[in-house]
Formats: C-alpha cells, sequence, structure tokens
C-alpha cells in the first residue's frame, strides 16, 4: 500500500507530450545555447549564417542566369529565397534529426521531456532563418521586388514548413539513436531533395509527366507558396495551401506519436 | 511519509550480439533471428526513501545501482514493479552534466538553472546566488574553459544544489572541493534536511555516503543487499567487498602488504593501547611466504607496540576462507582461550607474538584476523581484518573444508593361487 501523498510513476514527467511554461523556456534556453557557441573561434561570426545562404545565392546566379540563362522572372529574389527556405529546412531536420545523439549527456542523464531536445535544435535553425531573412528583405528591396499584402501568408507558409521540419525530427531522431545508418541516409536524402525541389529552376522548367513529383514534395509546395507571397505578391489558391497544412500537420502528429512511442525506451538504445 | 517508493521493480536490458566482423556476415546476419542478451539489472527490488532523508546506494559496478538512479528519475521505466514519487524531481543526475566550455560562467549557470529548473523571473537573482557560493565572482563572465577542475566542481555543485526541487537525485557527486567547501556543502545538506528536501545519492565513494547519508541502500547484483542505517550498512559492505576483492586479487597471485595495503580502508579499531605494526607470515626457518603447501607448518608473526599498561593483555587470530560472501571461518582462538598468561607489558614496549600453526586447509585463499584485547575489562586494543592473506595449494582434498592428510595403503592380504598365473610379482601399492 502506497503511503505517498500524490503519488505518480516516476516517468510521468518524461512521457507527458504536454510543455509547461519551465519547458519552453528551456527550449528557448538550449537553442540560444547553441547558437552562441556555433560561432566561436570564427572572426565572422554570426556574419556566416547570412553569407553562406548569399555566396551560394551568388553563385547559382552565376551559374544558371549569366552561363546557362533561365529566364525566371525576378530570379535573384526567386533563388535567394528558395535557397534559404530549403537551407532552414535542411539545417533544421539534420539538426533535429541528429539532436538527441549529439545531446546524449543531457537524454540519458536529465529527466526532460526528450522533445525539448528536438524543439530546441529546430528552433536553432530558426534562428539562423530569423536572420538570413533580414538580409532576404533587403535583397528583394535591392532587385526592385515591392512586398504587397500577400506576405500576410508567409508567417503561415512557414509555420508548415516549421511543422514538416517537426515532424521529421521527431520521426527520425529516435531511429537515429538506435540506427546510426539514418544520419547518413538523412544527408544523403536531403542532397537529392535538393535537385528534385524547384529552387535553383523553375517549376515550369519539368516535363509535365514529372509535376506530381512536386505534387507530393512538401517543401517544393512550401517554396511555391512562399514565392507567391514574398517574391510574386500574389494571394495563393486556398485550396492548395489548405493541402499543404494538411501534409504538414500530418507529417507532425506523425512524428509526435512515433517519437512518443520510442521515448520510452529511448534511454536503452544509446 | 515516503518521497519515493520503489515497489517490486525489475529491469532487464536487452544487449544485442554485435559480431560482424566482414560485410558479408553483417548481410547474413540480417536473414538471421537477431540474437541478444538478458542481462537482468535490477531484480524485485523494493525500498522507501522517506521525505527528507539524505540516502545513499552503495554497490560494486554493474550492480544496478545506476539503473535505480534513473528509474527514480523516470529515465527507463521498470519492466515490472513501480516506482512512485512524490513532489518534484530535480532533473540532473550529474554535476556539470553538458557544461559548455566556450560559455561563460553565469551563461551556464542560467542554462543548467533552467534545466533543474529555476523559476525563468528569478534567474538573474539565483546565478549571483551561485556564482557567490561557489566563490568565483572574479570569474563571472569568464568562458568555463578558463576555470580550474576545482572550480567547476564548485561551480557544478552550487548549480545544482540550488535546484528547487522537492527530490534531488545525485550520480557520483560527493567530496568536492577543500575542506572548507565541503564544509559548506555540508552545512547546504543540513539546511536541504531541515527544509524536508529528500536526496537520493548513489557513490563509489562509501566514506563521504558514510558521512553524509542517514540510511544507506547497498545493491548487490540486482537486487536489495541490505537497507539501514549508513555507518552499518556501509561496514558491513567495505568488510565483505574488501574480502571478496582480496579473494580475486589472490587469485592471480600472492598479495603482497603493499598490495593489502592498496586496496581499501582496512577495517580496523580498538582504543590503541596495544597496536599491531607488523604481521608476516613464514616458515619455520623465519622465510616469509604467501604460498603454503597444505599441511605445512608455518608461524603467524606479529609485531605490536604498547601504549598504555592492558591489565590481561589477549592476542586472537580468525583465520577465514575467502569466499563469495564475507569467507567462512575455519579456525579461531585467543590466548585466554588457551589458558595463556601474557603481560604485563609496559608503555613502550615492543612485543613479538609467535603463533606456529598446521596449515591443515584445503587449497584456497585465506586471510588472518588479528586482535589484542583486554581479556579482563574486555575492551579491544587493536582489531584488524585481513592483516595477512596466503593461500594453500597441493592439498590432498578433493571436497571437503579440511586436509586431513589421509593416504590409502593397499595391499592384497589373500589370494587363490589359481586364479591369477603369471604374475610373480608381490602387488600392491601405496598412495598418498
Amino acid at each position: 500500500m502506497s503511503t505517498i501523498a500524490n503519488a505518480r510513476p516516476a516517468s510521468h514527467t518524461l512521457h507527458d507530450a504536454r510543455l509547461d511554461r519551465r519547458y519552453w523556456n528551456l527550449i528557448v534556453q538550449f537553442a540560444l545555447k547553441d547558437f552562441k557557441i556555433r560561432y566561436t573561434h570564427s572572426v565572422l561570426g554570426y556574419a556566416w549564417s547570412v553569407l553562406n545562404p548569399l555566396i551560394f545565392a551568388v553563385l547559382y546566379y552565376l551559374v544558371f542566369s549569366v552561363f546557362i540563362r533561365f529566364n525566371v522572372p525576378n530570379y535573384p529574389g526567386y533563388l535567394i529565397l528558395g535557397i534559404v527556405m530549403w537551407n532552414f529546412f535542411a539545417e533544421g531536420t539534420s539538426n533535429g534529426v541528429s539532436s538527441l545523439l549529439n545531446q546524449a549527456g543531457i537524454v540519458t542523464k536529465a529527466a526532460l521531456p526528450r522533445q525539448v531536445i528536438v524543439y530546441a535544435a529546430v528552433l536553432n535553425a530558426l534562428l539562423t532563418f530569423a536572420i538570413t531573412m533580414v538580409v532576404l528583405l533587403v535583397v528583394l528591396r535591392l532587385t526592385g521586388t515591392h512586398l504587397t499584402s500577400a506576405v500576410l501568408v508567409f508567417p503561415l507558409v512557414l509555420l508548415d514548413l516549421v511543422l514538416i521540419t517537426v515532424g521529421i525530427s521527431l520521426l527520425l531522431a529516435p531511429l537515429h539513436v538506435r540506427y546510426h545508418d539514418i544520419g547518413y541516409l538523412w544527408g544523403v536524402a536531403l542532397q537529392i531533395g535538393f535537385w528534385l525541389t524547384p529552387i535553383v529552376y523553375h517549376d515550369l522548367m519539368i516535363p509535365p509527366r514529372w509535376h506530381w513529383l512536386l505534387r507530393f514534395n512538401p517543401i517544393a509546395r512550401i517554396v511555391g507558396h512562399s514565392r507567391d507571397a514574398l517574391v510574386y505578391g500574389t494571394w495563393p489558391d486556398w485550396v492548395v495551401l489548405a493541402r499543404t497544412s494538411a501534409i504538414a500537420l500530418a507529417l507532425a502528429l506523425l512524428g509526435t506519436l512515433v517519437f512518443r512511442r520510442m521515448q520510452e525506451r529511448l534511454v536503452e538504445y544509446f | 511519509m515516503n518521497a519515493i517508493e520503489v515497489r517490486g521493480v525489475s529491469k532487464t536490458y536487452r544487449i544485442p550480439h554485435e559480431r560482424h566482423t566482414t560485410l558479408a556476415e553483417r548481410v547474413l546476419s540480417w536473414f538471421r533471428p537477431s540474437g541478444f542478451e538478458l542481462f537482468p539489472a535490477l531484480n524485485d527490488v523494493s525500498l522507501d526513501v522517506p521525505e527528507g532523508t539524505f540516502v545513499g546506494v552503495i554497490g560494486a559496478n554493474g550492480s544496478g545501482k545506476s539503473t535505480l538512479l534513473k528509474l527514480m528519475a523516470g529515465l527507463l521505466v521498470p519492466d515490472a514493479g513501480a516506482v512512485l514519487v512524490s513532489g518534484t524531481v530535480a532533473p540532473l543526475l550529474e554535476l556539470g552534466l553538458g557544461f559548455h566550455n566556450e560559455l561563460t560562467v553565469a551563461e551556464n549557470i542560467s542554462l543548467y538553472g533552467a534545466v533543474l529548473g529555476y523559476p525563468p523571473g528569478r534567474m538573474a537573482e539565483r546565478v549571483d546566488e551561485v556564482v557567490a557560493f561557489a566563490e568565483l565572482e572574479r570569474f563571472r563572465d569568464a568562458k568555463l574553459k578558463s576555470l580550474s577542475s576545482g572550480m567547476l566542481m564548485r561551480l557544478a555543485f552550487a548549480t545544482a544544489l540550488r535546484a528547487d526541487a522537492d527530490i534531488l537525485l545525485l550520480d557520483e557527486v560527493l567530496a568536492v572541493g577543500d575542506a572548507r567547501f565541503q564544509q559548506k556543502c555540508f552545512d547546504v545538506f543540513a539546511d536541504l534536511k531541515k527544509r524536508r528536501r529528500t536526496i537520493v545519492l548513489v557513490s563509489h565513494d562509501v566514506a563521504s555516503v558514510q558521512r553524509f547519508c542517514d540510511r544507506v541502500f547497498w545493491i548487490d547484483a540486482g537486487r536489495l543487499a541490505m537497507a539501514g542505517a549508513a555507518d552499518e550498512v556501509v561496514k558491513t559492505y567495505l568488510a565483505i567487498s574488501r574480502a571478496d576483492m582480496l579473494r580475486r586479487a589472490a587469485e592471480k597471485e600472492p598479495l603482497s602488504k603493499e598490495d593489502i595495503a592498496g586496496l581499501e580502508p582496512v577495517h580496523r579499531f580498538g582504543d590503541g593501547d596495544i597496536r599491531f605494526v607488523e604481521g608476516t607470515l613464514e616458515r619455520t626457518d623465519g622465510t616469509t611466504l604467501a604460498r603454503v603447501r597444505a599441511g605445512e607448518r608455518v608461524v603467524l608473526r606479529l609485531r605490536a607496540v604498547v601504549n598504555a599498561v592492558s591489565a590481561q593483555p589477549t592476542f586472537g587470530m580468525i583465520v577465514k576462507q575467502l569466499g563469495a560472501l564475507g569467507g567462512h571461518p575455519v579456525y579461531s582462538t585467543n590466548t585466554k582461550f588457551l589458558d595463556l598468561e601474557l603481560g604485563p607489558f609496559a608503555p613502550g614496549d615492543e612485543v613479538e607474538v609467535r603463533i606456529p600453526f598446521t596449515a591443515s586447509l584445503v587449497d584456497g585463499h585465506y586471510t588472518v584476523h588479528v586482535a589484542a584485547a583486554d581479556g579482563h575489562a574486555g575492551v579491544v586494543h587493536d582489531w584488524i581484518n585481513d592483516y595477512v592473506t596466503f593461500s594453500v595449494e597441493e592439498s590432498s582434498c578433493h571436497e571437503g573444508i579440511l586436509d586431513l592428510r589421509a593416504e590409502f595403503h593397499c595391499e592384497v592380504v589373500r589370494r587363490d593361487r589359481l586364479a591369477l598365473t603369471g604374475t610373480e610379482s608381490p602387488p600392491g601399492g601405496t598412495k598418498p
């Protein structure tokens, strides 16, 4: 017979899916820590967060607009927005997928809800994204793009992207602890995904029989929505956007369910 | 009221067999059922941690004590049974876990304060308190990598002790800093206890456990071996694990005095009026030995100094065979039992005691406890466990506890001449 007042199983904290305020604070703290640490011992520091996508944008611009002569309206804006969105997805998922393994000490020795670690990893990528967004807006301005009220859709598009990133991270992070192959596989998947997504090229350059590939590629959909909102200033087709959001929600839900199932024995997988 | 209740908890780890050396083997293994070994880390353990106590968990490596702590923290889920907690549990099991070298002292504190659940609104205040407690005011904004390891430990300790949780679970974290800082920590422990906080400490450092803990649980091979007052459990644990260690060490080679001195602290007590200063096992010709042939006559030679007058000095010895749990006494005697009058000794005397005995023992490892006491007053002057160890070899014993030096003498005493022909030589023989 228990003599404990308010007795509850010890594992309660870890497996409680709801996060209270304390844990949100922790997510922010973890994300900021990684952000602060990332550029120690570097002269340019945070500037790298901006320089990196800029350099690639310039490179792709040279290759695809000057050398190969793609004829895409407002190509610099088109290109750099695609890169920034993709970079967030790529960085967010690779941070997220490897987060549990990277933070093995915390995961195995600290009784925190484990999704905190994954969320922090994604939030860290989101911080980088925020910095690059500022630069992006400057570039759009310089290239003569004017924002319209359609920009209001962008937060929703971004939310979908975050949901997808979190969903994939939650799905793969516990698997990664068990099978390190997941890390390598995801790296390859990102490489493939970059070229299967219209980031440097335009949707219309793809032969019509391959268009289904874009429809089922949630990142392609998101990149498309974000270009409509920021670069071309047009309102989205709401049905298409709703489908994108449905995919994003489904992925986030799937990730959450798998994560919840796997986290019980997570410590034993290390 | 209990802060933690562990009810019939078992936990078994599955350890997968990984013996792929070539790619082909690895590929083949996909088609075989994957093998794994079950390692029972805890087996039907039940214990209570009362609220407001400082509880220690001791045990050898791999005994399951860290598993127990992880179950209490909820990091692991038991296979059977339940772990119930009441109140908030500080989530860090290890001091300074995840401290980052590139962050400043203050940044690290607020980060780990967040992990430990410092209230976000009062973080700045807490950081100041921790910095002050750790005596690192001058290093507040220095990166962690510029701190000495002693400072790091102080910082980690100070951070952990500021947790607001009702229950602190700590893995291997005592005895940091110099004596003064330790005293400060001790004061904090006392204060935490006063505020009805519960602390569970898992440690190898039994001296600290003995010093700080009220109750101690000793986990051995996944089971609760003993629970009780700290002194009692720690003493028993030390005596038994030392005997066990001696036995294992002696299996490789006989132990020298230095080997023994290097092991766990000798379990020794007494008022010191007479103190042993030397103890050796010798052959009758005076040469020391550690391996004894069964049945050999050997001499245990002890030297002791006398510090105060003892009315009826008595010396004794206990010979134990080292076994899995404490070993069995095989022989004990003392001068009082043998009606030997010794002394009187005067303070300053140095006494040599020679105890010849016959090692009629079976093969194995043995340890000798020695004692000097006052048979009249019943006080122990000096008692030392495992003062001398030796091994016995070449015993004639097949199974048993003593070497009785049996010999077999066998000869044919009657024979029908017709039964055997051609064997003219007289049969018979002896085999000791």
